[in-house]
């Protein structure tokens, strides 16, 4: 039988090293040489997949081009007068009134014509596309989160759930595991339907045959064993919360699986991704009713959004846990501009995501589309953001991933968004990136002294060394800087050959890098 | 090709058909893979034939011609309890009780199949040709769906495409019923392409899907113009008036062929077109291989297994039949490896283990008890992950397509213990088709005597095993059944309670002893991960 933990030494060459960090056990993982800290305690995603492509133009409304709109799009365009106002440039569907309030406080960002280049239209193909972080001509049967979760869990499925690790290390509500968060070899997807569901595993050890029904015997009874250990951990944690929010909605279903993800995040579960979905934005036909455009079926679809998305922020308040979870609501593709004769609109490009929580940027990011005056039936709204961008900016803003292993995770380089309130100041350049990293310690290993290189997006900030064994070992600097590069002097004096960490820490962020004294 | 880091043993590469009688290992293996769970007298049926006369047998259409679903609901004003209502006109007021009545009445026939290949070809077909009843709400269209799936099960894949395409059920869940000249709707189009017959390939340059392109989407969708449905007749028609009667001219990947205006007739040489293409042969052929076999396709099978089978397929025109008889009479579908390597789907998990086990079904002829009963198979499947009648979406379920995972996609936490549920409901609760009727309860002793003496413990328990798990029992998995058996004694202590039991038929505290012994001697069994494989 093949042994997972061989088969990621060989490919990735991942180290797993536990250390303790002023006392908290943490883990450092390394790939390619370079060090990283994890640091997904406490840090929440929640993805909310809308499954079937949602139509962004009639959900955040460019309002300078509504005249145009009503040209190329007259079966389903939103009466101006119904659309609620979220900008002066922007509007949003009329059953959006929670998501408004949102942006009001705070707590919502857009970000604008999210796609990739050479869009792929199959909903199946396109939803692999973005689900894998792949580009449109590369099938990747791993998802994007997968691939994170794997240099953080190389072992997994292995001995998990243990004292280690007893929680999942994904969750997805529904009936089935997300792509999302499939590794290089399992998903680390934990499915839960409801909360009150209990299992036996039947009991007993075997060895497994190098045959395809060795593989499945050993499948089938790995996800039987580890499904005892989950169900308990987790149904003890949402007995641990309750839900308290007066916002939740009924028939809602969406609502009805935020709800358990916000009784599990409540109660204290570590699992730092979530995800759920809602379906039926594929719009073809009778996407509004006729006449009557504010209504129909995408309307039906923007009230859910809007109402579960809204109670489970407030849900997360009344706990105290707005700070830990981060939402980001998305699709495989948007419609296209053009609406169809069935008051419906067929298979498109990019489209507006959204991103909540109280640590967001509350910011519309990026231009309106441009709507021309005429259209032919295939054009589309082309893309300025890459959906990449958003999960590498995901990655490094929130999750603490550095920029040399996200390029690895998402196999490119893509430019880090401001998505975080701390990430950028409202006055400043949107484009500005964040910039907090350790960006050169020379020479490295270190002979006798060396020049340490870091960018800070200012403010306290402590640069510390560790023993790979977690013990801190000197404090190079602790104090307030300003934003920008900075540069320290260190030497070696004092010191061991051997492996250390070097830790940088700003705010809430915290880089890492390993460096050799010789 | 697939992602295959992990390297198995697959076994022969052959399509040299078996030879001699099958045997009862054989025989069980043919029929888990071609029925919903095979049931022991079925295996001893098929056991003594040779592959030859077993897929003879099993090709062949169920005797009974398929009879209707019937209304079972008193609050159906229009269709009186007993009688069918697919001649009446749908009223959609009645929606949820002819929704009832025709997902039950599919479930009731995969419960009471006849050793054929027919209902799980025509679950193959409903994956294929999806239409979900959730979308298409018209059970009479359903049903028309329904009659051309079964019409076609393993007859012309051509034909069968010809006719799905211009089928009311399917004009109305792709938006056909919207596509007129002018006002293009591509939704059948795209899924023509991508999903019936040629299926995607790789995106090469914007809109190419080495296939078939954006282009060939548009071209075609005009093609498909001018059709609607009629609710009164059930049947679909063509209207000229809205029939798109420019020329239609293709990518260069089908060598800009062209049609001109055919009217209703185009879609024909539509299907023509594509089935020209040895990609579409190739593309159904991969999904029979999953569907029977196994979801791993890697260069070797591709050259030595779908290639041939793709070439065959073409040979004979696209008839199915040739084509199942090749893939299944070989060596290779019968290979050891390859041998219990499926992951029963929820349907060959509920009616498998209710067909295997003997679990009684209600007796008398109050047909609205049968069906409630299979609507408790019904919601169990659909608690497993798959509700008959209403697949996930247009590509059908995801463990037929979603790669890497497949099959394995079945299993995970959710569905694990609703599966525990389902068998703890059919080996130690039973089962209540609804409050008004008696619990039906499993008889254990039905089983125990599929052994040639069940008073001994080492026939009866690899009795069970032969019958329910893909592999013989290893030592240690016997020890373990007997352990649960006999709670520990000898093997001689089973022997004198059994024949207690049988000496004394009636002293019920002792039948009941023995039963509940054997109840959780399956129960474990058909908990353990070797129960969730064929």
């Amino acid at each position: 039988m093949m042994d997972r933990r061989k088969f990621i030494k060989n490919t990735g060459a991942f180290i797993t090293l536990p250390i303790l960090l002023n006392g908290q056990a943490i883990q450092v993982l390394g790939a390619n040489g370079g060090f990283n800290v994890e640091k997904t305690d406490g840090k929440v995603l929640v993805l909310i997949q809308l499954d079937g492509g949602n139509d962004g133009l009639n959900m955040l409304i460019p309002l300078n081009m509504y005249d145009n709109l009503v040209k190329v799009r007259p079966e389903v365009v939103l009466p101006k007068n119904k659309i609620i106002s979220l900008t002066n440039l922007q509007g949003l569907h009329p059953s959006m009134p929670e998501i408004n309030e949102m942006y009001d406080d705070e707590k919502m960002m857009f970000i604008q014509n999210v796609g990739y280049p050479t869009p792929n239209l199959s909903h199946f193909r396109s939803k692999e596309i973005v689900l894998s972080a792949s580009d449109s001509r590369t099938v990747i049967s791993s998802g994007w989160f997968g691939r994170y979760l794997d240099t953080l869990h190389p072992d997994y499925p292995d001995n998990y759930p243990d004292d280690t690790n007893p929680h999942p290390i994904a969750i997805s509500i529904g009936s089935s595991s997300s792509p999302t968060c499939q590794g290089s070899m399992s998903n680390f997807g934990v499915v839960l339907k409801n909360l009150d569901t209990s299992y036996e595993s039947p009991s007993g050890e075997q060895e497994f045959p190098d045959t395809p029904y060795g593989f499945e015997m050993e499948y089938v009874t790995q996800v039987m064993k580890s499904t005892q250990k989950y169900l308990e951990v987790v149904s003890e944690t949402a007995e641990l919360s309750e839900s308290i929010s007066e916002q939740w909605t009924e028939d809602n279903s969406l609502a009805d699986r935020l709800k358990i993800v916000a009784r599990l995040i409540t109660g204290g579960l570590t699992t730092p991704i979530y995800v759920v979905n809602l379906g039926g934005f594929d719009t073809h036909a009778n996407q509004v009713t006729e006449g009557e455009t504010e209504l129909g079926k995408h309307a039906d679809l923007m009230r859910y959004v809007s109402e579960a998305v809204y109670a489970f922020q407030d849900e997360l308040k009344q706990h105290q846990k707005e700070d830990d979870v981060i939402s980001l609501v998305y699709s495989e593709f948007g419609r296209r501009i053009a609406s169809n004769k069935s008051f419906g609109t067929d298979h498109g490009e990019a489209y507006p995501m959204m991103l909540f929580g109280s640590r967001v940027n509350p910011i519309v990011f990026g231009e309106n589309p441009t709507i021309p005056a005429s259209v032919e039936k295939k054009t589309n709204v082309p893309f300025k953001i890459d959906f990449r961008s958003v999960y590498a900016s995901v990655l490094n803003l929130w999750f603490g991933v550095n920029k040399t292993e996200i390029n690895n995770l998402l196999l490119g380089e893509f430019e880090i968004l401001p998505i975080l309130k701390n990430a950028v100041s409202v006055d400043d350049n949107i484009n500005k990136p964040n910039q907090l990293k350790i960006m050169s310690v020379f020479p490295n290993p270190v002979i006798n002294s060396a020049e340490i290189q870091f960018v800070t997006n200012g403010g306290q900030i402590s640069l510390r060394l560790f023993s790979l064994a977690g013990k801190e070992i000197r404090n190079l600097r602790d104090g307030n800087l300003p934003g920008g590069i900075q540069s320290i002097p260190f030497t070696k004096k004092g010191l061991k050959n051997g492996q250390y960490l070097l830790v940088l820490q700003n705010g809430n962020e915290r880089v890492s890098q390993k460096i050799i004294i010789q | 090709m697939e992602n295959t880091e992990v390297h198995l043993k697959s076994g022969v590469l052959s399509l040299t058909p078996i030879t001699g009688e099958l045997g009862f290992a054989k025989a069980k293996h043919l029929l888990n893979r071609c029925m919903f769970g095979a049931r022991q007298s079925e295996i001893e049926f098929m056991q003594n034939k040779t592959i030859d006369e077993a897929l003879d047998f099993l090709l062949q259409h169920p005797s009974e011609p398929l009879s209707p679903p019937i209304g079972v609901k008193s609050d159906d004003e229009e269709v009186p309890v007993g009688e069918t209502w697919v001649n009446t006109k749908y009223n959609w007021r009645y929606k949820s009780q002819r929704r009832y009545s025709y997902n039950n009445w599919w479930i009731g026939r995969l419960h009471k199949q006849d050793v054929s290949l027919q209902e799980k070809m025509v679950l193959f077909w409903h994956n294929h040709f999806v239409i979900e009843n959730d979308v298409v709400r018209n059970t009479n269209y359903n049903y028309r769906y329904n009659v051309l799936l079964n019409e076609y099960a393993f007859g012309n894949f051509k034909t069968f495409a010809q006719e799905m395409t211009v089928n009311v059920g399917m004009l109305e869940y792709l938006d056909g019923v919207d596509n007129k000249v002018g006002a293009p709707n591509e939704n059948y189009a795209r899924e023509l392409f991508e999903l019936f017959t040629i299926g995607k390939g790789p995106l090469i340059e914007e809109g190419n899907y080495t296939n078939y392109t954006e282009h060939d989407i548009r071209e075609a969708a005009k093609v498909l113009t001018g059709w609607k449905t009629n609710s009164n007749s059930d049947t679909s028609y063509y209207t000229s008036s809205r029939h798109d009667k420019s020329q239609k001219t293709f990518s260069y990947i089908f060598e800009n062929y062209t049609i001109t205006n055919k009217e209703e007739e185009e879609y024909k040489q539509l299907i023509d077109m594509i089935f020209l293409k040895k990609e579409t042969a190739r593309h159904i052929v991969r999904k029979l291989y999953r569907w029977f076999i196994y979801y791993r396709i890697d260069e070797e099978i591709e050259q030595n297994i779908i290639e041939p089978l793709a070439t065959l397929f073409i040979d004979n025109k696209f008839e199915i039949k040739p084509l199942l008889k090749t893939l299944l009479s070989s060596q290779h579908f019968f290979d050891e490896n390859l041998r219990g390597c499926m992951i029963k789907n929820p349907l060959e998990f509920t009616i498998g283990i209710i067909r295997q086990l003997e679990f009684p079904s209600p007796a008398g002829d109050d047909v609205a008890e049968h069906y409630r009963f299979w609507n408790v198979i019904n919601y169990r499947s659909a608690n497993l992950g798959m509700e008959l009648a209403d697949p996930p979406d247009v590509a059908g379920w995801q463990a037929w397509y979603l790669a890497p995972n497949y099959n394995q996609l079945w299993i995970n936490t959710a569905s694990i213990p609703n599966r525990a549920k389902v068998v703890t409901y059919a080996v130690l609760w039973g089962i209540r088709p609804h409050s008004e009727y008696d619990k039906l309860y499993l008889d254990p002793f039905k089983l125990a005597y599929f052994a040639n003496n069940p008073s001994d413990i080492n026939d009866l328990i690899p009795t069970f095993v032969k019958l329910l798990f893909p592999k013989p029992a290893t030592d240690d998995l016997l020890d373990e059944l007997k352990e649960t058996l006999n709670q520990g004694l000898p093997d001689f202590e089973w022997t004198v309670e059994w024949n207690r039991y049988v000496n004394n038929p009636d002293d019920a505290n002792q039948k009941k002893a023995v039963a509940n012994n054997l109840k959780r001697l399956l129960f474990k069994m058909c908990s353990m991960a070797e129960y969730q494989l064929i």
